[in-house]
C-alpha cells in the first residue's frame, strides 16, 4: 500500500530532524523534501515522493567476482544422482559461453559438495560454509533468481555499479549522495573500503570508476578508505606540521581568501574558505572514525579474529558499522577473490572464512543498535557460476565458469521485507522459473527502499535524460519491500 | 556554502525573455519540442507515437483527419495546444508517465509561436555559418577585435557595459597560464610592466605562442579528448605505449599545423599516398580507445566496440554530435538514422586488429618507429663498435707474428688433407615458440632454453644466411648445466625426441616460402628405434631421440638437401624443430647451427676452411695475404681483448638499437574490406542488412573526388560544405579561455544542445577559422587579445546576481585551474620544474597501495620515478585507466576511459587536503621558501612579496603583506622552539634543501604553503 505523499514526506521531515537534530545535513534534506513536495522540483530529487523511505542509508557488500550460488544458496539435490553427467541440451538452449568453458567438449554437471539446512523461522537455504550468516536469515531477503546481461567480470561489475557495461557512467553511491545528499558535515558521503579474499588472492581487479561519478559533478564520487597510510588520501598534515600550525595555517589563508573575495566578488571564494574548514574537520572525524579502539571486546569477538587487521573485509565490516552510526549515506565494500574457475572447495571455503563471521556480526551489531530498521544492507556478486564444471571433475574438487542467466543476492534492513526468499531456479541453477530480477530491478527497488523514485533520479547528459536503471523499462520489485507487494 | 551535501541549485542557462514579436524556432521552440515531445514524435520512425512528427513543419501540420497537430496562426486550432493545457490526464501531452511537463511559461510560449504561424527553421548547426557584418555599436572605441563588437552589442541590447581590462599583472599571469598551462616568472611581469608600447601585450602573447609549452598546453586539452592513457583499461588494465602519439600531438601544435592536416593526418593519415611514419603516427588517434584481453570475452563483441568508440569519439570532436544514441535505434533528437550510423561504422571498420587483444603490450595494428631523442646514443654506439673494428685492423707486431705461425700451420695442414668441407655458423638467427619458451644467445653461437617448458614446443628459427648456394644443414645438440642431469633436454632424462625437422627458404623473387626437401639425414648418435631418419619422414609420431649412452655428450645431426638452394642476400630461411612426440617436454635443450655448399656434406671431422682461403693459402700473392689477415684477425688470440672489447659494445648496440624504438598502435586498413552490417539493439551478433560507408544525408556527401572510405570520410570532416567542425572546434577553444563554451553543451550541437549565446559570433569565428587555412595559433591570437578576453574579472553583486554564469560576458572569467595545471604551477613556482618535451610516461609521488589494493595481482606496485621524473610537467604523468593518478582525478580529471571535450571545476575537500599535504605540494612550499630566501633578498618584506609574486604575479597589498609578515612571524616562532619539527618539515620530498637555518626555511615553507593554497593560485582570473 503506497501512504499518501505527503503524509509520508511530512513524517519523513519529523523524522530526520528527530534524528539528526538541527545539522546542517538535516537542514539541507529538509529543504529538499520540501522541494520535493512542490510542483516542480529539480528533475533529479522530484522522485523523492515515491514511497515512505525506510532507509536512509545502504552498506553495500559487494563481492567482487561472482560467488557461486550453487554452493552457498541456492541448493538442487537432483544433481547428485548426475553426477558427471552431461548438462541437458534442453536447459543450456544455446546459450552463450565464456570463451573459457566455449571449447569444452562436454559439460558435465557438478553437484555442490556441502551440506544444505533450513534455518530460522523463515526456513531459508543456506549452506555450511555460512554458518554465522545461516543465524541471521529471518532478517534476510535471499533473492534467488537475479539475472544480468554480461558474462565478463569487467563489463558485469560495471553494469551492476553504474548501470552501464561500459565505462564512464556514475555508480550507484554517486547517484545516491547526489540524489539525497550527505547527512554529515565532516565525513564524505559515499564511502568505499576494498578487501583481498584469502580464498584467492590473485584475482580480478577492480577500477576508480566502480564508485566514480561518471558525468556527474566529481564531488560525488566515492571517497576510497585505504588500507595503508592515511585511510583517506593525503588527510595526514605533513611530518613537521602540527594541528595548531595547520590552524594557524588555515586563519591565515582565511583571511587572505576573504580579503580577495571582498575585491572580487566570487562567491567560489566562500565555497572553497569552507572547503578548507571541511577538511580540518575531516581530519579529526576520519581518525576517529578509524580508531576502534573504543570498541568493547565483546563487539570485536563478534566479527572475528580479523576485525583489528586494517584492510580485512572483518575490519570493513566494523567500520561499515561506525559509518551508517555518523550517518554515512553510501557505504559501498568490495571483497575481492570469488572468480572460482577451478579448486573452487579450497578457494571457497577461505572466501567464506573472511566474510561470513563479520557479515552476520555487521547485521546484528546493525540489529542491537536498532541501525537496522533504516540501514539497508545489500550482498551480492556480478553474476553466477555454472552448474557444469569447468577442468577436472570430482566429487571433492570442480570449478565453475561465469553464469550470468541466475544467481543469488540478498537484501537486509531499511525498507526490505525480511525472511523471504524470492524467485526459483530450475533444477540445474541453470534457469529461472519464477520470478527473474534484472540487476536495474535490484536498483531499482534499492533506490526505492531510500524513498527514491529511480525514474527521476536523472541526469542530463548528451541530450539525454540518464538514469541509474537503464530504459528498457525496469521498475522496482515491489514484493520485496516492507509493506507493500 | 558547498560541502559534501548538495547544492540546489539547477542549471540554468541564459534566460531569453522572448518578446511577443522575436521568437525564433532554433533558439526558444526547438529546444522545448526537443526535450518534451521529440522522444516520441520525433526523427525515429520505430518509436513514433500517433504517426505524429513534430520536428518538421511538414509532419506537425499534416491533416489528422479533419485536425492539424499544429495550425500555423492559429493556436486554438491546433491540437497540440488543447493536448498541452488540458486538465484531463489522459490527454495531458507530454504525458505524466513520461516524468516531462512544461511549465506555464511554456506552453504560453509554444502558444505564442503557433500564433505567429509556426515558423520552423533547419536546426542552426547543420546548416554552414554565415559571415556577419561586424555589428554597430555605441563604444565604438572597446573593440579590439572583431569579436567584442558581437558580445559589445548583446551587452547594449541589455543595457549592460563592460568591465575595464584587468590589471597588467593579472592579464599576464592569466594569458600565460591559458596559453602555456604554467605562470610568468617575476621577470616576465617586469618587462611587461615596463613595456609602455601599445602593442606590449601583444609582445607577449606572441612570446607565449612561440613557446614549446605552448604545444604541451594544446595537447594536454587534446588527450582528453583523444582518451589518451598508458594502460588498456579493461580487466587487468595490462601497459600500452602512445606516448610517441602524444609527442606527436605536441609536436603539431608547435609547428602550428592547420587544423585541416592536423585532423586528416590523426583520422587517416595512414592512408596517405606515400604516408610518412608521422602521418602513420598521427593516426593512433583513433587507437586510443580501451581494449579488452580478458580471457572471457568473445572477440568480436569488443571488435564492435572499438570501432563504434572510435565513431562516438570522432562524432563529438569534430561533429559535436552525439552520433552514438543512434546505435540501438534511430537517433531521437537529430537526423541520424541507425541505418547511417552504421554507413558511418563502415568507415572505421576495416582495421585488422583482434577484438581481444593488449594483455601484453600494444595491441596490433601497430608501428614500431625510432625514438628520436635517442638517436644521438644509437649513434654513439654505432661509432664505437666501428671505432673498435678500426682497432681490429691495426696490424700490431704480434698479430703479424702470429698471422704467420698461422699460415704455416694451416697450410701444412691444409696439404695434409686435414680440413673437411666449410660448415658456416649460422649467425644472427631469432628463436620463437609458443608456450613461454625464452631463448638465449651464448657466446659460441649456440641457443639455450629457458622460460617455460610446455610440453610439446616447436622452435622456429629464422635467418638470412646470405648470397650463397645451400647443400645441407648441420644441427648440433650440446649439453649445458641447465639440462636435466646435464643432458641435452629439460625433460624428466635428460633425453629429447625431435619428431620432424622442415626447412623453408623465401628469397624475394619467389611469391611464397619453399620447402627445401631434406633428403639424406645422418646423425652422431640415435638411441634404438629412434634413428635420425625419422626426423625427416614426415610423421609426428617417430622421431630421432638419443638416450641410451652411459653419459650424455654432445650430439649432431646433418641433413642434406635433395636439391642444392641458391640463396641471395635477402633470402629468409625458417627451420622448425618439432617435438610432437607424446613423451612431454622432450624438446631440445641447447642447440647450433651451421650450413654448407659442400657437394658432400659430412657428418665428422673438423670445420673445413672457406674456398677463397683455401685458394689464398695456395696462392701467397700480397692480396692473398691480406685476405688470409681478414679472415683470421676473427681468430687470432693476440687481439682477444679487442674482440672482446668488440663484441660487448656490439651488445651494447643491440641494446641501444632495442631502446631506441618504441611502438605505437596505428590504424591500418585491410586489403579485402570486411562487411559492415546494421547492428539490431547494437548488438554485435545481431547483424541486419549490410551497410556501406556513406555520410548521414542531413550531414551532406563525401566532397568530389573523395575515395569513399576513411581517407574520404577524414576529407568530409573539413570540407567546406561542413558546416560543424569549424564551430565546434572554435567553441572548444572558447571555453579554454571563458570556462563555458558560446555553445554549452561543448559535445552536443544536436536539437538537445544549447543554442548559442552569442549565434553570430560563433559562425564568425568558424568562417574566420576556416579562412585562415585553419590557422590555429591566430585563433588563440583573435581570441585572447579581444578586449572581451582582456576585461577584470571583479564584478559588483548587481551583476552577478543578474549573470552569475557570466554567459553575457560583461566581465573577465574567472575560474579553477585543472589538475595539471595546479600542480604544473606549483613546481613552476617553487623552481622544480623540469621541462623536457615528450617521452615515456613518468610516475610521480603517489600514496602508497594504490595500485596494490585493487590489481588483480598482488605485487603489482607503483614505483615512483626519481629524480627528473618527480618534477616533469603533469601531462607526462603515466596515466593507468583503472587507477589514474589521484590528485588529476581529485581535481576533476576524467579517467580517460572515453571521449572528454567537458571542462569542470569543483570545488571540495579533498582538493584542500591534496594542496596542502600531498608530498609534492609540501615539496614545492619548500622549494618556493627557500626560493624567498634564496632570490628575495635581505629583509622578511623582500622575501615573502618575491613568493608572492612567484605565484600571483602581482605584489601583495598592505593587508596581504601584514598577514604574511604576521604570519612568517609566528611559524619562525614556532619553528624556533621546535627545531624537531622543522627538520621533519624539511626532509618531506626527495629533493634535499640547502639550508643551514632550519627555523628559517620551515617558517617560510609554512607560508609557501599557504601562498600555494590560497583560493587566487589555484584559480586563473
Amino acid at each position: 500500500m503506497n501512504a499518501p505523499i505527503e503524509k509520508s514526506m511530512e513524517m519523513t521531515r519529523r523524522y530526520f530532524f528527530q534524528r539528526t537534530g538541527v545539522s546542517l545535513g538535516a537542514a539541507a534534506l529538509g529543504s529538499l523534501f520540501t522541494k520535493a513536495n512542490a510542483a516542480k522540483s529539480p528533475a533529479h530529487m522530484g522522485g523523492l515522493a515515491n514511497a515512505a523511505p525506510r532507509a536512509k542509508r545502504v552498506i553495500y557488500l559487494f563481492q567482487s567476482g561472482a560467488p557461486s550460488q550453487i554452493d552457498l544458496f541456492d541448493p538442487k539435490p537432483l544433481l547428485d544422482k548426475l553426477f558427471d553427467k552431461d548438462l541437458p541440451d534442453s536447459v543450456r538452449q544455446g546459450q552463450r559461453l565464456t570463451t573459457m568453458t566455449s571449447g569444452q567438449t562436454r559439460f558435465p554437471l557438478a553437484p555442490s559438495k556441502y551440506q544444505f539446512d533450513e534455518h530460522g523461522q523463515s526456513g531459508a537455504t543456506v549452506s555450511e560454509l555460512m554458518p554465522h550468516l545461516s543465524q541471521t536469515v529471518d532478517d534476510i531477503c535471499f533473492v534467488k533468481s537475479m539475472h544480468t546481461e554480461q558474462i565478463n567480470h569487467d563489463p558485469a561489475i560495471t553494469f551492476f555499479q553504474t548501470g552501464f557495461q561500459l565505462a564512464g557512467r556514475p555508480s550507484m553511491g554517486a547517484w545516491v549522495s547526489y540524489g539525497i545528499g550527505s547527512a554529515n558535515r565532516d565525513l564524505p558521503a559515499f564511502v568505499v573500503m576494498v578487501s583481498r579474499g584469502t580464498g584467492r588472492p590473485n584475482c580480478q581487479p577492480l577500477y576508480d570508476r566502480l564508485w566514480g561519478a561518471g558525468m556527474l559533478p566529481s564531488k560525488y564520487q566515492g571517497v576510497k578508505f585505504l588500507s595503508t597510510g592515511d585511510p583517506v588520501l593525503y588527510l595526514s598534515n605533513p611530518k613537521g606540521i602540527d594541528r595548531a600550525t595547520r590552524r594557524r595555517q588555515l586563519d591565515e589563508l582565511a583571511t587572505l581568501n576573504r580579503h580577495r573575495h571582498a575585491q572580487l566578488g566570487d562567491p567560489e571564494i566562500s565555497t572553497r574558505i569552507a572547503q578548507y574548514e571541511m577538511a580540518y574537520r575531516m581530519q579529526m572525524s576520519v581518525p576517529e572514525l578509524t580508531d576502534t579502539s573504543d570498541e568493547p571486546q565483546h563487539v570485536l569477538d563478534m566479527y572475528g579474529p580479523d576485525v583489528t587487521k586494517r584492510g580485512t573485509y572483518a575490519n570493513n565490516c566494523l567500520l561499515a558499522r561506525r559509518l551508517a552510526e555518523r550517518d554515512v549515506r553510501f557505504i559501498q565494500l568490495y571483497h575481492m577473490g570469488w572468480d572460482q574457475h577451478f579448486t573452487l572447495p579450497k578457494q571457497i571455503s577461505g572466501q567464506c572464512q573472511d566474510t561470513d563471521q563479520p557479515t552476520a556480526a555487521l547485521l546484528r551489531d546493525l540489529k542491537q543498535r536498532g541501525l537496522l530498521d533504516d540501514t539497508l544492507v545489500v550482498w551480492s556478486g556480478e553474476f553466477g557460476r555454472t552448474v557444469y564444471c569447468q577442468g577436472k571433475l570430482t566429487r571433492e574438487n570442480y570449478g565453475r565458469d561465469h553464469h550470468p542467466r541466475c544467481f543469488t543476492s540478498w537484501l537486509a534492513g531499511g525498507g526490505i521485507r525480511p525472511g523471504l526468499s524470492y524467485g526459483t531456479t530450475d533444477d540445474f541453477s541453470y534457469n529461472i522459473v519464477e520470478n527473474p530480477v534484472h540487476v536495474n530491478e535490484l536498483n531499482a527497488t534499492i533506490l526505492a527502499a531510500l524513498g527514491i523514485d529511480h525514474k527521476t533520479l536523472t541526469v542530463k547528459f548528451q541530450g539525454l535524460d540518464l538514469r541509474l536503471t537503464g530504459v528498457e523499462g525496469h521498475d522496482v520489485v515491489r514484493d520485496l519491500l516492507r509493506g507493500q507487494g | 556554502m558547498k560541502t559534501f551535501w548538495i547544492p540546489l541549485v539547477a542549471v540554468i542557462g541564459i534566460t531569453h525573455a522572448p518578446a511577443a514579436d522575436s521568437i525564433n524556432y532554433n533558439r526558444d521552440i526547438r529546444p522545448l519540442l526537443s526535450d518534451k515531445c521529440f522522444y516520441c514524435h520525433g526523427p525515429d520512425p520505430s518509436h513514433r507515437k500517433a504517426k505524429l512528427r513534430l520536428d518538421n513543419a511538414e509532419g506537425a501540420t499534416r491533416d489528422l483527419g479533419g485536425y492539424q497537430a499544429v495550425a500555423p496562426g492559429k493556436p486554438n486550432d491546433s491540437e497540440l495546444i488543447s493536448r498541452i493545457f488540458t486538465d484531463d490526464p489522459d490527454d495531458l501531452m507530454p504525458p505524466p508517465e513520461s516524468e516531462k511537463s512544461l511549465t506555464s511559461a511554456e506552453k504560453d510560449l509554444l502558444r505564442r509561436w503557433i500564433a505567429q504561424g509556426a515558423e520552423y527553421q533547419a536546426h542552426w548547426a547543420f546548416e554552414p555559418p554565415k559571415r556577419a557584418e561586424s555589428p554597430k555599436v555605441q563604444n565604438q572605441n572597446w573593440i579590439r577585435q572583431p569579436i567584442d563588437a558581437f558580445v559589445l552589442r548583446r551587452l547594449e541590447s541589455e543595457g549592460l557595459r563592460p568591465s575595464p581590462e584587468a590589471s597588467k599583472e593579472t592579464l599576464i599571469r592569466r594569458v600565460s597560464l591559458d596559453l602555456t598551462g604554467l605562470p610568468p616568472t617575476p621577470a616576465e611581469v617586469d618587462a611587461f610592466l615596463k613595456d609602455k608600447s601599445p602593442n606590449a601585450y601583444e609582445k607577449v602573447v606572441d612570446r607565449l605562442l612561440k613557446s614549446q609549452r605552448y604545444g604541451e598546453r594544446m595537447a594536454l586539452v587534446w588527450l582528453n579528448a583523444a582518451r589518451y592513457a598508458d594502460t588498456h583499461g579493461y580487466q587487468a588494465d595490462a601497459p600500452r605505449d602512445m606516448w610517441i602519439w602524444r609527442d606527436w600531438v605536441i609536436d603539431a601544435y608547435n609547428r602550428n599545423k592547420p587544423f585541416d592536416e592536423f585532423t586528416v593526418e590523426q583520422i587517416a593519415g595512414d592512408m596517405l599516398p606515400k604516408a610518412t611514419v608521422a602521418q602513420k603516427i598521427a593516426s593512433g588517434f583513433n587507437r586510443n580507445h580501451r581494449i579488452n584481453g580478458e580471457g572471457g570475452v568473445i572477440p568480436e563483441e569488443y571488435r564492435v566496440e572499438y570501432v563504434i568508440d572510435r565513431l562516438e569519439t570522432t562524432g563529438t570532436v569534430w561533429l559535436g554530435l552525439t552520433v552514438g544514441c543512434a546505435r540501438c535505434h534511430s537517433h531521437k533528437f537529430d537526423p541520424i538514422s541507425q541505418k547511417e550510423f552504421y554507413s558511418l561504422f563502415a568507415f572505421f571498420n576495416n582495421v585488422p586488429e583482434n577484438g581481444r587483444d593488449g594483455r601484453k603490450g600494444n595491441a596490433v595494428p601497430r608501428l614500431t618507429v625510432p625514438i628520436p631523442s635517442m638517436q644521438p646514443r644509437v649513434a654513439a654506439a654505432e661509432q664505437r663498435v666501428k671505432d673498435l673494428r678500426q682497432q681490429l685492423t691495426q696490424d700490431t707486431p704480434e698479430f703479424l707474428a702470429d698471422l704467420k705461425k698461422w699460415i704455416a700451420k694451416t697450410s701444412t695442414g691444409l696439404a695434409a688433407g686435414e680440413f673437411g668441407p666449410m660448415w658456416n655458423p649460422v649467425r644472427g638467427a631469432e628463436v620463437t615458440a609458443k608456450g613461454g619458451v625464452k631463448f638465449q644467445q651464448l657466446e659460441d653461437g649456440s641457443h639455450l632454453t629457458t622460460g617455460a617448458n610446455p610440453a610439446n614446443p616447436t622452435y622456429n628459427v629464422t635467418f638470412k644466411p646470405g648470397a650463397r648456394t645451400i647443400t645441407g644443414l648441420r644441427l648440433e645438440t650440446l649439453t649445458h648445466k641447465n639440462m636435466t642431469k646435464g643432458g641435452l633436454s629439460r625433460s624428466v632424462n635428460g633425453n629429447f625426441v625431435l619428431t620432424e625437422i622442415e626447412l623453408q627458404a623465401h628469397r624475394p623473387d619467389m611469391n611464397e616460402p619453399q620447402t627445401l626437401e631434406l633428403a639424406e639425414a645422418a646423425a652422431s648418435y640415435a638411441q634404438d628405434r629412434y634413428p635420425i631418419r625419422n626426423a625427416i619422414d614426415g610423421k609426428s609420431n617417430t622421431g630421432w631421440a638419443v638416450l641410451g649412452r652411459k653419459k650424455m655428450n654432445d650430439t649432431r645431426a646433418v641433413f642434406t638437401l635433395s636439391q642444392p638452394f641458391s640463396a641471395d642476400a635477402e633470402t629468409t630461411f625458417t627451420l622448425r624443430l618439432r617435438h610432437d612426440m607424446k613423451y612431454k617436454q622432450h624438446a631440445i635443450g641447447r642447440f647450433r647451427l651451421a650450413l654448407t655448399s659442400s657437394t658432400k656434406p659430412a657428418l665428422e671431422g673438423k670445420d673445413g676452411l672457406p674456398a677463397n682461403i683455401v685458394t689464398a693459402l695456395k696462392t701467397k700473392t700480397p692480396e692473398s695475404e691480406k685476405v688470409l689477415a681478414e679472415f683470421y684477425r676473427e681468430l687470432s688470440p693476440a687481439y682477444n681483448k679487442q674482440r672482446k672489447a668488440l663484441a660487448s659494445a656490439r651488445k651494447a648496440l643491440e641494446k641501444v638499437k632495442k631502446d631506441a624504438v618504441t611502438t605505437v598502435m596505428v590504424m591500418s586498413e585491410m586489403e579485402e574490406t570486411r562487411s559492415a552490417f546494421l547492428l539490431n539493439r547494437g548488438q554485435y551478433d545481431q547483424p541486419g542488412e549490410e551497410v556501406y560507408p556513406a555520410i548521414p544525408a542531413s550531414l551532406g556527401t563525401l566532397p568530389d573526388g573523395a575515395p569513399t572510405n576513411r581517407l574520404g570520410f577524414a576529407k568530409w570532416l573539413v570540407d567546406e560544405s561542413n558546416p560543424l567542425p569549424a564551430r565546434v572546434t572554435v567553441n572548444r577553444y572558447w571555453q579554454m579561455y571563458f570556462g563555458t563554451g558560446l555553445v554549452r553543451t561543448v559535445d552536443d550541437f544536436g536539437a538537445q544542445g544549447e543554442f548559442p549565446s552569442h549565434p553570430e559570433l560563433l559562425d564568425w569565428l568558424a568562417t574566420r577559422f576556416v579562412r585562415s587555412g585553419w590557422d590555429i595559433k591566430a585563433m588563440q591570437k583573435l581570441i585572447v587579445t579581444s578586449a572581451t578576453y582582456r576585461q577584470s574579472t571583479a564584478a559588483s553583486a548587481e551583476l552577478r546576481a543578474r549573470d552569475p554564469q557570466n554567459r553575457l560576458l560583461a566581465r573577465g572569467p574567472r575560474f579553477r585551474l585543472d589538475g595539471p595545471a595546479i600542480r604544473d604551477q606549483a613546481l613552476a613556482i617553487s623552481g622544480l620544474l623540469r621541462e623536457q618535451i615528450g617521452g615515456p610516461s613518468v610516475k610521480p609521488y603517489q600514496p602508497a597501495g594504490l595500485w596494490e589494493e585493487v590489481g588483480g595481482r598482488k605485487g603489482l606496485v607503483y614505483r615512483p620515478s626519481t629524480g627528473d621524473g618527480l618534477y616533469r610537467r603533469s601531462m607526462y604523468t603515466y596515466w593507468k585507466r583503472a587507477v589514474a593518478p589521484p590528485t588529476m582525478i581529485i581535481f576533476d580529471a576524467g579517467g580517460r576511459e572515453r571521449c572528454d571535450v567537458a571542462r569542470r571545476a569543483t570545488n571540495t575537500p579533498l582538493q584542500a587536503l591534496a594542496t596542502l599535504n600531498d608530498v609534492q605540494f609540501v615539496e614545492a612550499a619548500r622549494f618556493l621558501g627557500q626560493r624567498m630566501i634564496q632570490e628575495g633578498g635581505q629583509s622578511a618584506k623582500d622575501r615573502l612579496t618575491h613568493g608572492w609574486r612567484l605565484a600571483l604575479a602581482r605584489t601583495p597589498d598592505q593587508l596581504e603583506l601584514k598577514t604574511l609578515l604576521s604570519s612568517y612571524q609566528k611559524h619562525r616562532e614556532h619553528f624556533q622552539t621546535n627545531p624537531d619539527a622543522a627538520k621533519k618539515l624539511l626532509t618531506i620530498g626527495e629533493k634535499k634543501s640547502e639550508s643551514n637555518d632550519h627555523a628559517e626555511l620551515a617558517a617560510y615553507t609554512a607560508v609557501a604553503n599557504v601562498i600555494l593554497n590560497l583560493d587566487e593560485t589555484v584559480n586563473r582570473e
